[in-house]
Parts: structure tokens; C-alpha cells; sequence
């Protein structure tokens, strides 16, 4: 079979279809597509239910023969059983619509090209559609857009004019490590009136106003910008971007996930890790490189030299390893970082176990249930507060198999809390007892620095991303007995005087870490040679 | 009188009327957690407390043992290393086995799993093959073409390789054949079949009925009931061609929305993930692997469905444990598993993408007909138990063993019937030629008067060992001591390989001598001598030529008097030697009364090494009588007795031997050794045992071997004497 291109695209014109303005849309075909090998498939679901079939709207299949690059789409009755969907005035060829109506104020569109003998997806690209510019207006605004709060790092220098700074993601989603820390630096950026583009494959479609397609990049960019590029996964798109000539390309590494501990309940990801593995060479093509922590700048340095082994160069003389940059991966202004080092710790509260982070398998929140398990057992008022969201379906299956059938906790005692908003974040830390982690792969675990911030003693297993952080401040351990552990965190929150200590040393640790989190150390990444001493 | 002691436990206790063996399992590779190796591990965690067991394997995963259970006294030995470059393939096929033989030890029984452990010519044996040599036969033309035309090569995967041999066509038929003709060269006793699909298909290999069929388990964890995914489809096996998973790729390629999680590793991963991407599924099948039973259950637990479509698999324990696990199966119509299989739980499918995509979409679409199958194929597996194998297989052991000993001659322990038993001191340290190793080597120890009728012959060498057990058998010895010298350079190892050879060419004459090692400690160096005890243990106390009185193999011990009164190293030596009754051949008379506090009860049986060197010609029968009697009064059991035909070591220039005023004991032409002879004859409590000092010990003049000086004198008057005492009972008087 003939690969087709990967370099095939379909894009939609507009960020957002408008149904009341024309009822229609534009997208745009790359030139290069193979015509016998690739159909264009319009998808259509519920943009608040998008399951099959009960918020499938419908699918529309078209021969892409007669379709040049600009191409029109119709949209008729989305609303009803009657449905459908033209191209340049042309019928589908297949399609499905779905028997029941579909009731939903928005939808998402999604363009798909496949390929015609395997059905494979070659190139995705969604919108969201509304009704009215009102109903759109209010579906942006559930991402705040104001970009002069919080205040992060002021420049100590000018920046040149002409020059954009281009960051560049796979993916881009708030709530998400990489997504967030991707905002906030544009937000920095802005900010500081330095021009800024923010490039993804996929991003949440409630920012794909303010994220371009990452095929973009290649056209918008000029030899005076800077990429900023963000690798923590497989990219197909990273060969192109270090290959980027004359420009000066940085690369912030926030590590991979250790495939094994995804497999099982999310292989799609695990092999997705596995193959971004592959790609650690690419890092070197870059003319920076950055980390979020010691471990990780360690583990490049150490594949670096393990691929120089591998192909027999010897390392030269007097030519030290390469500098990699360390730097949190989240920015926290001044005025937040102020106002969290004062929190106070109570002591006379319950015993509140909090967990704040993703709930992946990696994270092994079946372990802070079974801890919680045993620490019921001294402890019956005890409560165990989870916030988090990203769970995969499979995984929380299995959780809620392990607290209601294998570990039969009392209905109530674990309060899943899902995502909440940062001043709910920072009222949990603050009426929680102690902060737990039982996760096994963490590149930096910025809930930890949070939890040292907002006064809660932290009682961890101490992998060494942590242990880096928290050094003698806060307890952790290194093996998971969770009989012993509860006895040893009942004891801990028995004795105000120890929790007390450990808050105070951990506020001290914590304190020179989040001074240099509000940017300022981005700022001097982006800073240009040209301007350096 | 019963001394072996065995460790007791409650199971043992529970069981105490099955017999216990001493059982070799051999098994190519224990490392990884595949199907034979489960089933190896499930039977042995079972029968540990039963049989005295020992592994023997090229690689033991000691932790994998462990978690399933099995413990420490388990005893484990590895064996050599598969070979690897060229010809490997037939060098591992012919040549491995052959080494393994001689490095496993002697057991009642050995069982043998996998191919090619049954090339192992060790008897008796019951060979679970799991699988032929499957490349000789079905899957002869399925082996990955790599190259066509000139260089045309191939990948073969030979068990328990985790990798390929590329094996160019020219070769490969070569290589084939000869395997093929190997691999019916040796039968064992029993074949034990895991389906009775894979009975037939050894039965057509080898020719030979295979009625015994015992079923893998399976062991389910606890059951997780998770809600099903009812796009989620799962496959366990390795990552080769004939496991065919490029098949249910293609199946689930042909189906919308499915995703395929493929457990296992293997080199076709690459091929397989290719595969899957220009199919267009790249993004709905995953390759797992390492995953712990837990995570494995995980995942089958969330699965619509269990997929197999390997070729002809012999069992598939795989399909029993996702019948365990509540999971519809979906397979292919042949091999074993299919005999385990009922279209209430399981749809057994031509080995076409379609035909599976069919019942793929069937079930993705029918919640309620999976619920169903997988409630059904949950209550059917506890049928087939780990507990039920190795019960099943345990008997066959026990029954195979059984047989074989009705079929061999019984040991010959003489005192059952009261018979006394006559040996002969028997040296193998001899080089080959004068002046090679102890034919007049050194003044201190190697000076030889007389020469042998054989010439100065090596003592390793097969005609000069065949030559001594027609002798012996001529002479109708009962049992020979073979000494073996361990001193602070170590053991002898001329006298080593000679006791190897010993053995095997008893084994090999069929011959109804009983052979019992003698030890002749000449330094204190309990590393040596627990290094060269272990190696009697493993290599011939359960051979069949090996001494037993009273069901108890012998040990005998050249004993110098140097260590009386070390407690430390005879207490040392009584641990090393527990399973053994060691007896003394010593260089002074046991102590009658105080025997104890010199060799604190370690011996039973104590006599003198050589009875002339011990007193002048007028109180020899005053002084043998004395050491007769002293070792029964100092309560040992065994009664020894010793005649010799002369001393004379007045060429050794040693000054150890320098104070002993009996060096040279004339042999009067043969009046000496008659009357050693006529002590015993005269004897009123017969000995259990009498042993002749010596066959061929030339440097103190002991021999009795047809040589220059002696001719067959010695032979022929040793032969009349066995004879006579045979028609007496050691419980009689004489």
C-alpha cells in the first residue's frame, strides 16, 4: 500500500462555526493529498456529549476528487434527524445519521481525513459551533482571558521588536502541567508586550481562538523569532522543529513517563511514552536545553552519553557535558507566592489526607486508598480528599473497585473532588492535615512545592524528583508498608509540635524555589545572544 | 535400624504414605514465567515437602521461585549454558543434552521438561515435552523468510532462545535432519502429554503410545469485576510467527471502534507494530508487556473478550485463564485448549481475520451474550487446578518409578539375608607409563617394586578398568572402595575422573559390583571436603553400582588418626554426611571404651586399614581379635574385618613412616595373607563386611593383582576364600 503523505491536512478557516451568521464553513485542503487514497469524513456530535451514539449527530464521507484546496461547506438542519452536510455543493458519498434527534445547544465539528482502504485517521481538525456570537462568547469565556493577572516576571531587558517568541506544544489543555505552563509563559510574555504565538497539534477546543495549528509554525516563523518547544511526549512534528534553520530553537524537557506504569490502563499513552523515548536524541539539535529538575537534566545527560557510547565517539577532551538548564515548570506570581508562605497550620483539625494531581495509574492512587485503609483502622473520623480530574475510565473503574469492593471503605470517607479552582485548591491545603503522594514517576510534582507554600507537612514517597525538592523538610519514604506508614503518619499527626517543625522547614526550603518561580528564569532563557554579555 | 533422617512437616506428616523420591527436574530455562515454566512451578511448589527435589536448569530465576512459593530446600543446580554463533543450533539440539548428562546428578527419578531434555540418557525418566521440536515437524515451512534467491535465510526460534537464528536455506534442511535423526536416539520411560491433541502429535513423532494426558490449571486471582469495555479485546503470547497475532490484527482492523491489547514481548514486535500502523490500527493496538499476574488480570477483567489464533497450540494455558478470569474466548479451532472449550463460553473460529471479526462485532454488540459466556466459562475453569496437575503428574512420577525399580536388580545390601559382603580397596591414581603420576614418581610416595601383568597402566583408561572388573568379577567381589585423595592441594584428580569412568562402565556393563567411595583426608580443609562430598552426592550416591547397607549408601574413610579428638571437623563431617554410614579404615584399633571422645560416634564401622602393620607376626590374631570386638563394644553396628597378603613400604622415603617397626611384613608366599584369611574364617560373629587390603596399592607392597612378583596367586586364593565365606550368614557362627 502506498503511504500517504504525512504532511496531509485538512484545517477549518474559522476558530468557531456560527450557525445564525451563514450556516456554513470553509476548510482548507493541503495540496499535496493523494485523491484515491483519502476521503474527508465531516463528524458531528454533541460539543457538551460527544459519545456514540447518544450525541452523534451524524457523518458525511466525501470523495476529496472534487474538492481543490478552499472548500465550502453547507450545514442544513443540523438540529433535526434531517441533517446534512454539503461540500462545494456536492452530496456525500456515505453517511450516517442518527435515527434519534440529538438536542444540544453547541456542537463540535470535526474534519477527518482517512484513508480509503484502512479507514485510518490521517489528519483531524475540530471547531466548536453555535447558535449565536452570544452562546460562543460565553463557551470562550470559560477560560479566563484576562492576561494581565496574575503578574509574573517583568523583563530586564528590551526585547527586540521583530522578534515572536513561538511556543510550541503537542498538546495544549488548561488543568494540564505542560498546557498550563505553555499559558502562562505566553501570559508572561504578554505581559511584557514581546509578541507571542502559541502552536499545538491538539489543544482544548475552548483555546483553538488563541492556539494555531502546529503546520503553521513552518510558515509563520522568521530567522529573528525564538521556539520555545515543550517536549514531554511523542511528536511527530519534533524532527522539523530541531531542524528549523536559523532560528534560535529552545527545548523544555518535562520528562516522560516511565511507559510501564501506564500500560495497563492507558496503552494508547504508554505507547505513545515509549515512542517519545525515541525522540530524547532530538534534544540535542536544540540550541538550549532546559528541565524541570535535577533527575531529569541527569537522565539526558546520562542518554546523551549512553548514545555516544552506542555509536563509539568518545567524549572530547576538556569538553565538559552539556548545560541544562533547571527550572520549575510552573510560574507563580510574587503576590500568590506572598500570600501562600503566610498560610498557618492548624493542628487541632481531623485527620484530613489530601491528594492533590492527575488521576493516572502512574500516580498509584490505589495506594493512597490502601494507606487510607489501614489508617481508618486508627483513625475512624480520618477522611481522604482527592483533587484531580484526568482519569481514564478504565482507571477510575478500577479505583472505585478498590474502595468500594476490595478495600470496602465506609461510603463518604473518600471525597473525590475533581477539579476545582485555585482558591479552592489553596482553602484545601489549608484545612487538610498532611499532603500524601504515592506516585511513582514524577518529573517534578509541583502539588508538593504547592502543599510546602500553603503550610501542610508532606508525607511522600520519595522519588527523587521529590526528594530534590523537599530535601530534609518534609517526610517521605522509600517503601510502601501501609500498615507501618499509617502508624507512622498517625503518629506524625498526633504530635503538633513535629508538624509544626516540619511546616516551618518545609516553608524554608520552599521559599528560595518559589521566589524564582514567578518567570524571572524563562525570561533569561528567551534572552536573546545577541543582547548577552 | 533406620538412620536417614528426613526434615518432617506437616504436609509430610499428612502424606507419609507416599513414597519419597529423590526427583530431578530439568527444565531448559527457569527464568521467565511462560506456560511450561508455570506449570514447573506450580507442581514443585506442591510437591516440595513430598520429594527431596533439585532443579537443574541453564538459568533460575531464584525470586520467580520464591513468589510462587517454592522454597529453599528445593535444592537448584545450573547446568551449562546454551551455546551460541556458529552451529549452535545442532550444537544446542545434540551436544547440549549430552553435557547436561553429565552434570546433573543421580536421582530416583528424572523429569524432564521441554525439548530436548529427554536426550538427557537418564533413567528413569518421565518427560513432559509440553511441545515437540515443532520446527522439525508443522511448522517446518512457517519459519520467517528473510531473504530469497541466493542468500536465502531463514529465522528460526528454538526454545528457549528469546531470539532468532538466521539460518541460511542451505543449512537448514541439513540442520533439520540431523536433529530429526537425534531426536528418537533416546526413549524415555514415560511421556506425559498436556492435551490429548498433543498425545497424538507425539505419538506420530516418536512412534511410541503416549496414553498420558495431564491438563496445565489455572489459578485465578481473586476475581475483579470491573465494568467491561466492550471494545477492548485482549491476546496473551509471545511475539512469534506461529502465534499469528498478525491475524487478529487484521480482525480487529476489520472492525470499527475495537482496541486490541497484545500481552507479551518477542522479536516480532517491530513486524507486528509495523503492521498495525499501515493497516491504519496503529492507535487501537497496544503491545504490554511485564506485566505483573495482578496487572494481567486487570487487564482481561475490563476485556469483552479473550482472542488466541496461534498455530496448533499444544495447550494455551492462556485460554484457561481468561475462562477464569469471566472472558468470552474467541479461537482458533485447533490445538489443545480446544479440548477445554465449549460454545457456551468460547466460539472456535477458522484461522481468518474475517471469521473472527464476525464474532468480534458479535460480542461487542451483545453485552448480555458476554455477561453470559464469561459467567459460564468462569464456573467451567475450576475444573482444571493446579492442584489436579500436579496430583496427576506426582502419580505418573510415582508409578514410573515404581516400575523401574521392580524391573532393576535390588542393591546389594547382603545384610537383608544375612550375607557378609567382600570388597577390596581399589586405587585409580595412576598415570599412564613409569614414571607418570604414582608409578615412581618421588622417592616419599611413588616408589613401586613389582610391576603389574598390565604393564604401568593409566588407571582412567577404559581397557585398564575393564580389565579390573573382569578381575573382580571373577573373583565374585561384592563391592570395590575407590579411593579418593583429598590433601591442602585438593582432590586428585586423576583419581576423579577414574571414579567417573568407574561408574559409567558399571552402568554400561550392566554389572552387579557395588562401588563405595573412599574418602583419605590428608588435610583439615572442610571446603574441599564439602565441595567433594557434595560432588558424591549429587554425581554417584543414587547411582545404581552405589554401596547401600540398610538402604543407606556407604562412605568409607581412609582414617590416619590426625583428626581423633577434632570435634569441630568431625561434627562438620557428621553434617556433610548425614544421608551416608561412614565407616573407618583406619591405621590404628578402635577404642573400646573411649572411641567415642576421639571420633565422637561419627563412624559405624571402624577396622584397621592394613591388619599386618599393627603388631608383630606372634600377636597378630591377639591384636585383630582386639580391634574386632573393640568397635562393636564402642557400639558401632557395622562389624569389619580386613585381610591383607603382605607389608612392605621400606622404600618410602618418608619420615612419617620412619618410627613404624612393622614396614615390612614378609608375604611368605601367600601364608600371610591365609592366615589374615583364617582369622576371618574362624571368626564366631561373623563380619557384616571384610575387605581386602588392597587390590593395587603397589608403594606398600598390599596388592593382590596378577603381577610379576605375585603373579595370580592372590587372585585366585582371594577368589577361593569369597566362595567359601559365601555359603555362611553373617547372623550365624561360623
Amino acid at each position: 500500500m502506498k503511504r500517504i503523505e504525512d504532511s496531509s491536512f485538512v484545517r477549518f478557516i474559522s476558530s468557531e462555526v456560527i450557525l445564525s451568521d451563514s450556516a456554513s464553513f470553509n476548510l482548507q485542503l493541503s495540496p499535496n493529498i493523494s485523491k484515491k487514497d483519502v476521503s474527508l469524513v465531516i463528524d458531528v456530535y454533541d460539543l457538551d456529549n460527544p459519545v456514540h451514539p447518544e450525541g452523534h449527530v451524524g457523518w458525511w464521507q466525501f470523495s476529496v476528487d472534487r474538492l481543490g484546496e478552499q472548500v465550502q461547506a453547507a450545514i442544513q438542519e443540523i438540529e433535526s434527524k434531517n441533517a446534512l452536510i454539503r461540500l462545494d455543493e456536492e452530496s456525500s458519498q456515505n453517511s450516517w445519521v442518527n435515527e434519534e434527534t440529538v438536542s444540544c445547544q453547541r456542537w463540535v465539528f470535526n474534519a477527518v481525513l482517512r484513508s480509503n482502504v484502512t479507514n485510518a485517521i490521517i489528519c483531524i481538525d475540530r471547531v466548536p459551533a453555535f447558535k449565536e456570537v452570544k452562546a460562543a462568547t460565553l463557551f470562550r469565556a470559560a477560560f479566563d482571558r484576562n492576561w494581565d493577572q496574575p503578574r509574573l516576571a517583568y523583563l530586564s531587558y528590551v526585547f527586540p521588536r521583530s522578534s515572536t517568541v513561538r511556543l510550541v506544544s503537542r498538546n495544549i489543555f488548561p488543568y494540564d502541567a505542560v498546557g498550563n505552563l505553555c499559558l502562562d509563559i505566553y501570559r508572561m510574555l504578554r505581559q511584557n508586550n514581546i509578541s507571542v504565538e502559541l502552536y499545538a497539534e491538539t489543544a482544548d477546543i475552548v483555546l483553538n481562538d488563541i492556539v494555531r495549528k502546529v503546520e503553521l509554525l513552518y510558515e509563520d516563523v522568521s530567522s529573528q523569532d525564538q521556539v520555545l518547544y515543550f517536549f514531554s511526549t511523542y511528536d511527530p512534528n519534533i524532527p522539523k522543529i530541531a531542524s528549523l534553520q536559523h532560528i534560535r530553537k529552545i527545548v523544555y524537557f518535562h520528562g516522560i513517563t516511565d511507559p510501564a506504569k501506564l500500560q495497563v490502563f492507558d496503552p494508547e499513552l504508554s505507547a505513545i511514552c515509549e515512542k517519545g523515548k525515541t525522540q530524547l536524541d532530538q534534544l540535542q539539535l536544540f540550541d538550549v536545553i532546559a528541565t524541570n529538575s535535577l533527575s531529569n537534566s541527569n537522565y539526558i545527560a546520562a542518554h546523551a552519553e549512553k548514545k555516544l557510547k552506542e555509536k563509539k565517539i568518545e567524549k572530547k577532551k576538556g569538553k565538559e557535558r552539556r548545560d541544562i538548564q533547571v527550572i520549575p515548570p510552573k510560574l507563580i506570581s510574587a503576590d500568590v507566592a506572598k500570600r501562600s508562605l503566610n498560610a498557618d497550620y492548624s493542628t487541632d483539625r481531623a485527620a484530613r489526607l489530601l491528594y492533590v494531581g492527575r488521576i493516572k495509574s502512574h500516580k498509584k492512587v490505589e495506594h493512597l486508598l490502601e494507606l487510607f485503609a489501614a489508617y481508618l483502622k486508627l483513625d475512624a473520623d480520618a477522611e481522604c480528599w482527592i483533587v484531580g480530574s484526568g482519569a481514564d475510565k478504565a482507571y477510575r473503574d478500577y479505583l472505585t473497585w478498590v474502595e468500594e469492593k476490595q478495600l470496602q471503605l465506609p461510603s463518604g470517607k473518600v471525597c473525590w473532588l475533581g477539579t476545582v479552582d485555585n482558591d479552592r485548591l489553596q482553602e484545601l491545603y489549608r484545612s487538610a492535615s498532611v499532603y500524601v503522594s504515592m506516585s511513582e514517576d514524577e518529573g517534578f510534582c509541583l502539588p508538593v512545592i504547592e502543599a510546602m507554600m500553603n503550610g501542610l507537612p508532606l508525607f511522600v514517597y520519595g522519588l527523587p524528583a521529590i526528594k530534590e525538592i523537599i530535601q530534609d523538610s518534609g517526610l517521605y519514604f522509600d517503601n510502601k508498608d501501609f500498615e507501618h506508614l499509617a502508624e507512622t503518619l498517625h503518629l506524625l499527626l498526633r504530635d503538633r509540635q513535629r508538624c509544626l517543625d516540619i511546616v516551618e522547614r518545609q516553608r524554608l526550603r520552599a521559599m528560595p524555589i518559589i521566589e524564582r518561580m514567578d518567570g524571572r528564569d524563562f525570561l533569561r532563557l528567551l534572552h536573546p545572544p545577541s543582547l548577552q554579555v | 535400624m533406620s538412620k536417614r533422617k528426613l526434615k518432617s512437616s506437616p504436609v509430610q506428616e499428612a502424606t507419609n504414605t507416599i513414597p519419597r523420591m529423590n526427583l530431578a527436574i530439568v527444565v531448559p530455562f527457569l527464568e521467565k514465567y511462560g506456560g511450561a515454566e508455570r506449570l514447573l512451578i506450580e507442581c514443585v511448589s506442591r510437591w516440595q515437602d513430598r520429594h527431596d527435589i533439585t532443579i537443574y536448569s541453564t538459568g533460575i530465576n531464584d525470586r520467580l521461585l520464591e513468589e510462587h512459593g517454592v522454597r529453599d530446600h528445593v535444592q537448584r543446580s545450573l547446568i551449562s549454558p546454551y551455546f551460541e554463533g556458529e552451529h549452535s543450533i545442532l550444537l544446542n539440539a545434540l551436544l547440549l543434552p549430552k553435557v547436561w548428562q553429565e552434570e546433573i546428578g543421580r536421582h530416583d527419578l528424572y523429569h524432564t521438561h521441554l525439548w530436548p531434555t529427554h536426550l538427557i540418557d537418564l533413567h528413569p525418566m518421565v518427560w513432559y515435552p509440553h511441545e515437540p521440536l515443532r520446527i522439525l515437524h508443522d511448522l517446518r515451512f512457517d519459519q520467517n523468510v528473510e531473504n530469497i534467491g541466493k542468500d536465502a535465510a531463514r529465522n528460526i526460534h528454538i526454545y528457549p532462545k528469546y531470539n532468532y537464528d538466521r539460518i541460511g536455506d542451505s543449512l537448514y534442511e541439513a540442520y533439520l535432519n540431523s536433529i530429526d535423526t537425534m531426536d528418537k536416539a533416546v526413549r524415555p520411560e514415560r511421556i506425559v502429554a498436556n492435551s490429548r491433541y498433543s498425545a497424538k502429535y507425539l505419538e506420530n513423532v516418536y512412534g511410541t503410545p503416549v496414553s498420558d494426558v495431564v491438563y496445565p490449571g489455572v489459578e485465578p486471582e481473586a476475581f475483579i469485576e470491573l465494568p467491561i469495555d466492550y471494545n477492548l479485546f485482549v491476546t496473551i503470547g509471545q511475539l512469534w510467527p506461529h502465534k499469528r497475532i498478525k491475524l487478529l490484527i487484521e480482525a480487529i482492523a476489520l472492525t470499527d471502534d475495537t482496541q486490541l491489547i497484545v500481552i507479551g514481548a518477542g522479536p516480532e514486535k517491530e513486524r507486528l507494530q509495523e503492521m498495525a500502523s499501515k493497516l491504519g490500527v496503529e492507535d487501537r493496538v497496544f503491545f504490554l508487556s511485564g506485566l505483573t499476574n495482578w496487572e494481567l488480570a486487570l487487564v482481561l477483567a475490563r476485556a469483552c473478550a479473550f482472542l488466541f489464533a496461534a498455530v496448533k497450540e499444544p495447550f494455551g494455558i492462556v485460554v484457561l485463564e481468561a475462562m477464569a478470569a469471566g472472558k468470552p474466548v474467541i479461537a482458533v479451532d485447533e490445538g489443545g485448549y480446544v479440548e477445554a472449550c465449549h460454545p457456551d463460553y468460547s466460539f472456535l473460529v477458522p484461522p481468518f481475520p474475517s471469521a473472527f471479526a464476525e464474532k468480534i462485532t458479535y460480542l461487542q454488540r451483545n453485552p448480555d451474550v458476554v455477561r453470559q459466556m464469561g459467567k459460564v466459562g468462569r464456573q467451567v475453569a475450576p475444573k482444571f487446578t493446579w492442584q489436579r496437575t500436579a496430583a496427576e503428574l506426582e502419580t505418573l512420577l510415582l508409578d514410573t518409578w515404581e516400575q523401574h525399580r521392580l524391573t532393576q536388580p535390588s542393591r546389594k545390601t547382603g545384610l537383608l539375608d544375612g550375607q557378609t559382603l567382600v570388597g577390596i580397596q581399589y586405587y585409580l591414581w595412576y598415570g599412564e607409563g613409569f614414571g607418570a603420576a604414582h608409578w615412581n614418581d618421588n622417592p616419599r610416595h611413588g616408589y613401586v617394586a613389582d610391576k603389574p601383568l598390565l604393564g604401568y597402566y593409566p588407571s582412567t583408561k577404559g581397557q585398564t578398568i575393564e580389565f579390573h572388573f573382569d578381575l573382580f568379577e571373577q573373583m565374585d567381589l561384592d563391592y570395590v572402595t575407590l579411593n579418593l585423595h583429598v590433601d591442602g592441594e585438593g582432590t586428585n584428580g586423576i583419581e576423579l575422573m577414574g571414579i567417573q569412568h568407574v561408574f559409567d562402565i558399571a552402568r554400561k556393563r550392566n554389572s552387579s559390583l557395588r562401588f563405595a567411595i573412599q574418602l583419605a583426608p590428608y588435610a583439615e580443609d572442610t571446603e574441599e571436603l564439602e565441595k567433594v562430598i557434595r560432588l558424591i552426592k549429587k554425581l554417584y550416591m543414587n547411582h545404581p553400582n552405589y554401596l547401600y547397607l540398610d538402604a543407606q549408601p556407604v562412605l568409607f574413610w581412609f582414617w590416619s588418626s590426625a583428626f581423633d579428638g577434632n570435634r569441630l571437623l568431625l561434627s562438620t563431617l557428621k553434617d556433610m554426611t548425614e544421608e551416608f554410614i561412614n565407616l573407618a579404615m583406619s591405621l590404628r584399633l578402635p577404642q573400646r571404651s573411649d572411641e567415642s571422645k576421639l571420633t565422637f560416634n561419627f563412624f559405624e564401622g571402624f577396622a584397621p586399614f592394613s591388619p599386618l602393620e599393627l603388631a608383630g607376626e606372634d600377636n597378630w590374631e591377639k591384636v585383630w581379635d582386639s580391634a574386632y570386638q573393640a568397635a562393636e563394644k564402642s557400639g558401632m553396628p557395622y562389624r569389619i574385618a580386613t585381610v591383607s597378603p603382605g607389608y612392605d613400604d621400606h622404600a618410602l622415603d618418608d619420615d612419617v613412616r620412619a618410627g613404624n617397626p612393622y614396614r615390612v611384613v614378609s608375604r611368605e608366599d601367600g601364608n600371610t595373607y591365609q592366615k589374615s584369611i583364617n582369622f576371618v574364617q574362624n571368626l564366631s560373629l561373623p563380619p557384616h563386611l571384610v575387605m581386602v587390603s588392597t587390590f593395587n596399592e603397589y608403594h606398600e607392597n598390599t596388592h593382590i593383582e596378577p603381577s610379576l612378583q605375585n603373579g595370580t596367586r592372590y587372585v585366585e586364593m582371594t577368589a577361593e576364600f569369597i566362595k567359601e565365606i559365601k555359603g555362611r550368614k553373617t547372623n550365624e557362627t561360623y
